[in-house]
């Protein structure tokens, strides 16, 4: 007998049941709702103060940008201090063309000084960036250089996690990473001691912008 | 792991003689049950989501075998593949396969309390294949050839001078960093595991949940290492608990807002990736081979028993973070996994209560660990299963045996019982000579070894009660 077949046996008669399948094929399909937190719940101008608030607690930096204005002069700074290639989602690139910095999209490598990403939505209950792999978004953008910053328009930004989740279902094809990123990369590892940038980011940048919904261009 | 749950008692007396322990376990008693505390009053709707995520589990658990099921479909539709392991070999064998199948040489490995449980390092290492845990505490550990004393908090038995000796045994001169302080040391991995992360063949994962909906697995972290170990090796190994299974997406939402604030008091942890299946044709990066490995190892054998419940656990910590015996003795003196509460009630059901007959004993059922637990395991009650199972099986000393007997041959005698009380209580006041207390009892040397023994009042409550005194 295979390790497969030992596995539900036992637990079959432990269970002692036979057909219980209907059950759990309705709750797949419904898909039925906990309680959503009253924090998860306003409206978007509410959201939007909720959700800075929140990922500055996470020790997220969050810049808002006039309307209109390009990420490399957004993140000038960044720019200039980072050598090398910038790590880019191919929905962003068009921004860098004739800017400063060279921007490229391809999967990150460990010696990326800067990466900028667009994210899916931002969930305001946590502050919580929510960001899909896919073609032309490489994930790994999002974990190995020390400075990573995230796109986000401010009419992406939802109540809670149950919202995100409808976002990411209307986005079409499942992606294959779904990530939810709430400040940058820390350890309390040694001595409960919290330092930041332990594998992933040192610093979390989010560009907080208006009309310029780059995930879904 | 070599098993020494049967050990508890001498690795319980160590402990509490180890100054260094002493001041961690302090540490971690101070810190997350505070933060704790002050997440939960920040979200009024925690207890109302306990009890849908409760509700949830118990669900999953009585559909056990239907939403595995569900999950493999998935899994396999998004171009993955489920290994199924009966029990520890099974699955060590079926990571080193696919690992073999795969030409890997080197694993970069997240951090995973199943991993630990079947062994997994020992059975790669064996099979040639070079190893590095990525977690901050388990990579110190894997140097050290430590274990584990938290399921949430893996190194905090540790120093920093610990770890700087760990590192200057194992990291060259050039990477190494110019101080002891935390944050140097933690700079210091990091330098060094980049490469290892770039360099790794395959990327073993555990996993917080699995998704039935999407065959998906979840997994969450402060540092961001186990999505280094998932989106970078070619191949990516997830190895799970057949515990693990929520239906929905909705449903992982409603359990993540209750892990990290149990845990270590954050809202969330910093990254919470949920992955489905390889790489698409057209992805910018991502593994070429998804696997999940489920792992049975006992846990089925809790359903449908007085143990079922155990089986809501989400692995938080809370109840070890709430106990005063962990608290007293931290993580090793459990002598395997799990320890704590959650522990006590695992390890026997795993390596057997005759091998850890003391875990369900170390504990003074305070409740604490019930109360904390987000998904409301009755812990005491679950020890107290392993006790009487322990008593039935005559595991425990002779001593303690024939004490019980005769206690309970008196009990069942109640004015045998007082005549003996009284006796006794006499007898102990002579012994008083006048002082009110005791400085030495026989019988009660490990009572007196540290503390005076009250003198018993010359008159008892019932005498009393009967006196009318009320």
């Amino acid at each position: 007998m295979s390790d497969r077949e030992t596995v539900l046996q036992r637990i079959r008669q432990r269970l002692k049941v036979s057909e219980r399948a209907g059950a759990v094929d309705e709750r797949l399909q419904q898909r039925p709702l906990g309680p959503v937190p009253a924090r998860a719940c306003g409206d978007a101008a509410t959201l939007r103060e909720r959700f800075v608030e929140r990922a500055e607690a996470a020790s997220a930096e969050v810049r808002q940008p006039p309307r209109g204005e390009p990420l490399p002069t957004t993140l000038a700074d960044l720019v200039a201090g980072a050598d090398g290639e910038i790590v880019t989602d191919e929905a962003l690139r068009a921004e860098w063309r004739g800017g400063a910095g060279r921007a490229v999209c391809r999967r990150a490598r460990p010696e990326d000084a800067l990466a900028v990403s667009a994210a899916l939505c931002g969930v305001a209950e946590t502050g919580t960036l929510v960001l899909a792999s896919g073609p032309g978004r490489p994930i790994t953008a999002a974990f190995l250089p020390p400075v990573h910053v995230a796109a986000v328009d401010a009419a992406d930004i939802v109540g809670g996690y149950e919202a995100a989740w409808e976002r990411v279902r209307a986005a079409g094809a499942w992606p294959r990473a779904v990530t939810w990123i709430t400040g940058p990369s820390r350890s309390a590892d040694i001595e409960q001691t919290l330092n930041l940038g332990a594998h992933g980011p040192l610093r979390l940048i989010i560009v907080l912008r208006n009309g310029q919904e780059a995930f879904r261009e | 792991m070599e098993v020494t749950s049967a050990q508890f008692r001498a690795s319980a007396r160590r402990a509490l003689g180890d100054e260094r322990l002493q001041t961690a376990l302090a540490s971690i008693q101070k810190g997350f049950p505070g933060k704790r505390a002050t997440a939960l009053e920040a979200l009024p709707e925690f207890a109302a989501t306990s009890d849908h995520v409760t509700a949830v589990r118990d669900h999953v658990n009585a559909h056990l075998d239907v939403y595995l099921e569900r999950f493999e479909a998935q899994v396999q539709a998004a171009g993955g593949q489920v290994h199924w392991a009966a029990d520890a070999d099974a699955a060590g064998r079926t990571i080193v396969d696919i690992c073999r199948r795969a030409g890997a040489r080197s694993v970069g490995k997240g951090k995973s309390m199943a991993s630990e449980e079947v062994g997994l390092n020992e059975a790669l290492a064996a099979a040639g294949l070079q190893v590095t845990e990525t977690d901050l505490g388990e990579y110190i550990l894997q140097l050290r050839g430590d274990h584990p004393s938290h399921i949430i908090a893996p190194a905090i038995h540790l120093r920093r001078d610990d770890v700087d000796t760990a590192f200057a045994g194992h990291h060259d001169a050039g990477v190494r960093s110019s101080s002891s302080e935390p944050a140097e040391l933690q700079a210091e991995a990091r330098r060094v595991l980049r490469e290892r992360f770039a360099s790794a063949d395959v990327g073993i994962t555990g996993a917080n949940m699995l998704i039935a909906e999407s065959g998906s697995s979840c997994i969450v972290t402060n540092e961001g290492n186990a999505d280094l170990s998932q989106h970078l090796p070619r191949v990516h190994i997830v190895i799970a608990g057949i515990d693990k299974v929520v239906p929905t997406f909705e449903d992982a939402s409603a359990l993540l807002r209750l892990l990290a604030r149990s845990a270590t008091g954050q809202e969330i942890t910093v990254y919470t990736t949920f992955s489905t299946g390889p790489a698409r044709p057209d992805d910018s990066d991502g593994p070429a081979e998804y696997h999940v490995v489920l792992l049975d190892n006992g846990r089925s054998e809790l359903l449908g028993g007085s143990l079922e419940a155990m089986l809501r656990c989400i692995r938080c910590g809370a109840c070890m973070n709430h106990c005063p015996v962990y608290g007293a003795v931290g993580g090793h003196a459990y002598g395997w996994v799990y320890p704590g509460p959650m522990g006590a009630v695992l390890t026997p059901q795993m390596v057997g209560i005759e091998r850890s007959a003391d875990l369900p004993n170390a504990s003074t059922f305070c409740g604490r660990c019930a109360e904390v637990c987000p998904v409301q395991i009755p812990l005491p009650e679950l020890m107290r299963h392993w006790r009487e199972r322990a008593a039935e099986q005559g595991v425990e000393s002779a001593m303690v045996r024939y004490g019980l007997r005769t206690w309970a041959a008196l009990a069942r005698r109640p004015r045998l019982y007082r005549r003996c009380a009284r006796l006794a209580a006499g007898c102990l006041r002579l012994l008083a000579r006048g002082r009110g207390r005791l400085t030495r009892a026989p019988l009660a040397l490990g009572w007196t070894q540290s503390r005076d023994l009250p003198a018993p009042a010359r008159r008892g409550f019932i005498e009393r009660w009967q006196a009318g005194e009320r």
